[in-house]
């Protein structure tokens, strides 16, 4: 199909004997001469026309070669003051100009200059007179210049020399018509009116039926519509959440702001622990400390002080309540997994948990660290569960991660004992890099909150660099940064 | 968790056999440590509860074992002797615990000194915690006339400290000397301050700050005399012990020390073996393993313990008398796990049905979501750390009771929301130089005050050159329409919120929320030249409508 500009040109083209030039056709059809350059592309592509391009050089004035044709050149305007004797300082021309002027005018013996003892003093010549009543060859080289004649090499040059003329390049295109264009046109060719909108009235009254819409050109740039979006880290929370769902798991929640009780003693890790510093946890201000439970409470001091009813030897010193009691961002997820334990009743179980919650470190803040960050936790609590079951859903959960390189290696925190770190093989910089840590919780942890010592499979990891890696960010902070422009312009998460 | 270098051919003579890179970095790994590179030098961080790994000598007693190169413990050798002290009753409400020992013919070689400062330097830092609970000495055995006294001293009792040209009291040690000013926190609230003293009146250290300079320890001594003190008194004896067996890898001869402490004659150090019985029973269900007793003990060995008897199912464990994390039999259960292999085990996933299941909160929170990216509005995401000026000055909302944290290093973020709003205005005022309309909205955790109730708050701000109160309450209509429920507004101002433009939301009766049109001197304060207008809603408090809906 051809559109309606299409047409006209190559109705024009055949009237014109099927040979034409951008310029002739513009002027001929009334058509701007882009939207002509425009469809003769169209044309050609489907190999109705051939354009044929020649780049030419042409002489063109420069601003000060239009001057001269209008003014005359300035040696000229020097002599015409000269003979009207109007003062040097009066003459309309620049300095640098009247310098140039005097030279040539000398040359040409149109002035003679007389030195006293501290100026100088020109006087017109004969010569001078009668070049004032003609054109000069400059002059008359102009003018054929700007009338795109013909003109002597050598005059070229001089007047490229005073930069009255300048060479630009130009490029000259033709219009034929193809064998297939002369075809096409045979079989005859019906102008119609094109439209480029479809409006109401038009499918109301019909009207369309006897219109053409315009065609459009599909490459051509538009404005880009984006649609709002959850927040990307919220989008890769939603896909943790599912693997551990999908996985059997019950959703457990508590407490951000939670004492150390159930941050750290509770997890059986001494009151003197390095981790519970002031350097690496948050303290509320106000209020300081917290409600405990003195039934767990003392439970979890025996535990502390001397190993409790079991069979452990406890950390071996004065369990502090009141340190127990201070309020603090939790530092873990696995704050919820003590909790959750100390409701838990036997019947319950086999029971399989999972949390996802920020958790608090108090570090400084720079690309790769942050002081709040996602963690997730998971704990399986059944009597039968042993090490070789933690490997297999370590396996599976990060198999459904899309790992399946994996490497588990011996490890330690204060509240798993066997503890492991899980690596995963990292193909583009050929190591081993840490994803997350698992164990089983020890006697202490357990016993004390569920009653009973039955294994408690756990593992916690942090997915931050599953987000990083997954949109290529290079800082950390830009998950926070709430760059409207860039989360625009975000893909989804599409893993799923 | 502390890091520690070995030099690599120091560790090969000491293992006593050549091992390939590839081969030590696979190793290393699978024993427990963080291993970060093996060539030149091998670095490795020791996790907390191995301390006897920190010295060359430990870390490689260790990986001979793993490795089969020898197995089962150190056997020591400790000598008799005449060397005693006294612990003064003093010191029992200054730094309780003291420990002392013998080692003699050491030859104090390079590779023998170093070993010796960094097990010290490193036994301070992390089982030490900074020396507040262990701090050790180490002096020149034959400078020292004994018996010696651990005991108190006044503040203005003079002694020369090491590395210092005089003698001066104890007050300027602990204000002037480099060592002083570390660590003078750790005995600040003491009007006395610990000292060992020999027969002579001669200072040997000043726990846990330094050293006298009369027992100093230069390159030609041979003996030496070991002091330990600190405030648990398990903790300085494994300490003594870690040591001793470093010094007892390089061939020095350990005596006893006698310390009458509390009218009890005590006799360092003490090498006794604990036992603790593992039932393999036990270790074979955590582990889903079905060792035999012999194959158990073999593990056990390979992990250095020594192993006393063992019949029906149960091994009597020695423990030797450096570790210190062996509290209960999951330790060794443990410790046969790494001698087993993890990468020997097969993982299983047991066939138990449990049924996966959500939050009713989260569900409702990722409906909520959804409408409002229905809306176009974009989810943006802020800390939950915030401040004060944003948080309150800015809002002008002086009236407010938040919650701050005590100790925070960034102190840009050190107080917790207690409302998204003030950070949807901080989002849209640095999103300034992008085109408008700018709608967005945040779900998330705030604490509004010291109750330190956590609630799930929503908040939704619309920005444009025409937005304003109309605009938003169309918006809170559909959205609680979407929802399903009426709600009702009820004049009422707030600091942040155009005066006769701002109302509180109520559902049932109850207050859910507020709405309003943006105070301009709030966005002066933000530096945002743009009218906004927004909403924000605690969703805790209408989500008890929703729950049995979200769970039926």
């Amino acid at each position: 199909m051809l559109s309606k500009q299409e047409k006209i040109i190559l109705k024009l083209l055949g009237e014109l004997n099927g040979e034409s030039n951008p310029e002739e056709i513009a002027n001929t059809s009334n058509l701007p001469e882009v939207a002509v350059m425009r469809t003769l592309l169209y044309l050609s592509s489907k190999n109705l026309v051939i354009v044929e391009e020649k780049n030419v050089s042409n002489l063109f004035l420069t601003e000060d070669g239009q001057k001269s044709i209008t003014n005359g050149l300035i040696e000229k305007i020097f002599i015409k003051g000269l003979k009207e004797k109007i003062p040097i300082s009066k003459i309309q021309l620049s300095e640098e100009e009247k310098n140039i002027a005097i030279g040539i005018a000398r040359k040409n013996g149109w002035i003679s200059i007389e030195k006293t003892k501290d100026s100088l003093s020109f006087f017109i010549t004969d010569k001078g007179n009668i070049a004032l009543n003609q054109k000069t060859h400059e002059e008359i080289a102009l003018e054929d210049i700007s009338k795109k004649k013909i003109v002597n090499d050598n005059l070229i040059n001089v007047l490229l020399k005073r930069k009255l003329v300048e060479k630009k390049l130009n490029t000259i295109r033709k219009v034929y018509l193809t064998e297939l264009g002369k075809l096409e046109l045979s079989k005859g060719i019906e102008i119609t009116d094109e439209i480029s909108e479809l409006t109401p009235e038009m499918l109301k009254n019909q009207s369309w039926k006897n219109l053409t819409l315009k065609k459009f050109d599909i490459s051509a740039d538009v404005r880009t519509f984006y649609p709002a979006k959850k927040h990307f880290v919220n989008q890769a929370i939603e896909y943790i959440r599912k693997i551990w769902l999908e996985m059997g798991f019950k959703e457990m929640s508590g407490p951000m702001i939670d004492t150390s009780f159930w941050v750290f003693d509770a997890l059986f890790q001494p009151q003197d622990h390095p981790a519970r510093d002031m350097q690496d946890t948050f303290f509320i201000e106000s209020p300081r400390q917290g409600h405990i439970d003195p039934k767990i409470a003392n439970k979890i001091s025996a535990m502390h002080e001397h190993g409790g009813n079991i069979n452990s030897k406890g950390w071996g010193y004065n369990w502090d309540r009141r340190v127990s009691e201070e309020y603090v961002l939790r530092t873990h997820t696995t704050s919820l997994s003590a909790r959750t334990l100390s409701t838990l009743k036997l019947d319950d179980l086999p029971a399989k948990f999972f949390s996802v919650g920020k958790v608090f470190r108090n570090e400084k803040l720079d690309w790769k660290h942050l002081f709040e960050f996602y963690q997730t936790d998971g704990i399986v609590v059944d009597e039968d569960a042993n090490f070789k079951h933690l490997l297999g859903y370590l396996k599976r959960f990060l198999n459904k991660l899309g790992h399946s390189k994996i490497r588990f290696r011996p490890a330690y925190f204060p509240y798993t004992e066997p503890s492991i770190e899980v690596d995963i093989y990292n193909r583009a910089k050929g190591e081993w890099v840490e994803l997350l840590g698992a164990g089983i919780f020890r006697p202490e942890v357990v016993v004390p909150l569920l009653g009973s010592d039955v294994p408690v499979l756990a593992w916690g990891p942090g997915f931050g660099r599953l987000i990083m890696d997954y949109y290529g960010l290079t800082d950390i902070r830009q998950k926070y940064t709430n760059d409207l422009d860039m989360m625009k312009k975000l893909p989804i998460w599409i893993k799923g | 968790m502390p890091t520690v270098n070995f030099d690599k051919t120091e560790f090969i003579s000491l293992l006593g056999k050549s091992v390939d890179d590839q081969t030590l970095s696979e190793r290393i790994s699978m024993i427990g440590t963080d291993l970060e590179k093996v060539d030149p030098e091998i670095i490795v961080e020791v996790f907390p509860d191995r301390p006897d790994m920190l010295s060359i000598e430990g870390f490689t007693n260790a990986m001979k074992g793993f490795m089969g190169i020898e197995e089962g413990p150190i056997e020591f050798n400790v000598y008799d002797s005449t060397y005693a002290g006294i612990v003064d009753p003093k010191v029992k409400l200054v730094r309780p615990y003291a420990v002392g020992a013998i080692v003699k013919g050491i030859n104090f070689d390079d590779n023998t000194i170093r070993s010796l400062m960094q097990i010290q330097e490193k036994l301070h830092i992390t089982h030490g915690r900074n020396r507040k609970k262990v701090a050790i000495g180490v002096h020149d055995l034959d400078k020292i006339e004994f018996p010696i006294k651990y005991t108190a001293m006044p503040r203005d009792f003079t002694f020369k400290p090491l590395e210092f040209d005089k003698t001066i009291t104890i007050d300027e040690i602990l204000k002037f000397h480099p060592k002083g000013i570390e660590y003078a926190h750790l005995l600040s609230e003491f009007k006395e301050c610990p000292i060992w003293i020999d027969n002579k009146g001669q200072v040997l250290s000043m726990p846990p700050i330094i050293n006298g300079d009369h027992t100093k320890v230069t390159e030609k001594t041979k003996n030496l005399f070991i002091d330990i003190t600190g405030t648990h008194r398990k903790s300085i004896e494994y300490a003594l012990n870690i040591i001793l067996m470093g010094l007892f890898i390089r061939k020095g001869n350990i005596y006893s020390f006698k310390l009458s402490d509390e009218g009890k004659e005590l006799t360092y150090p003490n090498l006794n073996r604990e036992i603790i019985e593992l039932d393999i029973s036990y270790s074979n269900k955590i582990l889903g393993l079905n060792l035999s007793e012999d194959e158990t003990a073999n593990l056990l060995l390979k992990m250095r313990y020594g192993v006393h008897s063992k019949s029906k199912g149960k091994i009597a464990v020695e423990i030797p008398p450096y570790r210190a994390d062996i509290i209960h039999p999951i330790d060794l259960v443990e410790d046969i796990s790494i001698a087993y292999g993890f990468e020997n085990f097969v993982p299983e996933i047991p066939d138990i049905a449990t049924i996966g299941q959500e939050n009713p909160i989260e569900i409702f929170i990722r409906k909520i979501e959804e409408v409002m990216v229905g809306f176009n509005f974009f989810e943006v995401k802020n800390y939950i750390l915030s401040n004060e000026d944003i948080l309150i000055t800015k809002m002008l909302d002086n009236k407010r009771k938040i919650v701050k944290t005590r100790n925070a290093v960034n102190t840009e973020f050190d107080t917790i929301r207690c409302s998204l709003l003030p950070l949807l205005i901080k989002t849209l005022a640095s999103n300034s130089h992008y085109e408008y309309p700018q709608n967005i909205f945040e779900v998330g955790i705030v604490v509004p005050d010291q109750n330190l109730v956590e609630k799930q708050f929503l908040s939704c701000a619309i920005c444009h050159p025409k937005a304003n109160f109309s605009e938003i309450k169309g918006i809170l209509n559909g959205f609680f329409t979407s929802l399903g429920i009426q709600y009702s507004v009820k004049e009422d101002n707030y600091p942040y919120f155009i005066q006769g433009r701002s109302c509180s939301l109520e559902v049932g009766g109850k207050y859910v929320g507020r709405m309003g049109e943006l105070n301009p001197e709030v966005l002066y304060n933000f530096k945002l030249e743009m009218p906004v207008s927004a909403f924000e809603i605690d969703l805790s408090a209408i989500f008890e409508q929703f729950k049995e809906k979200i769970q039926g």
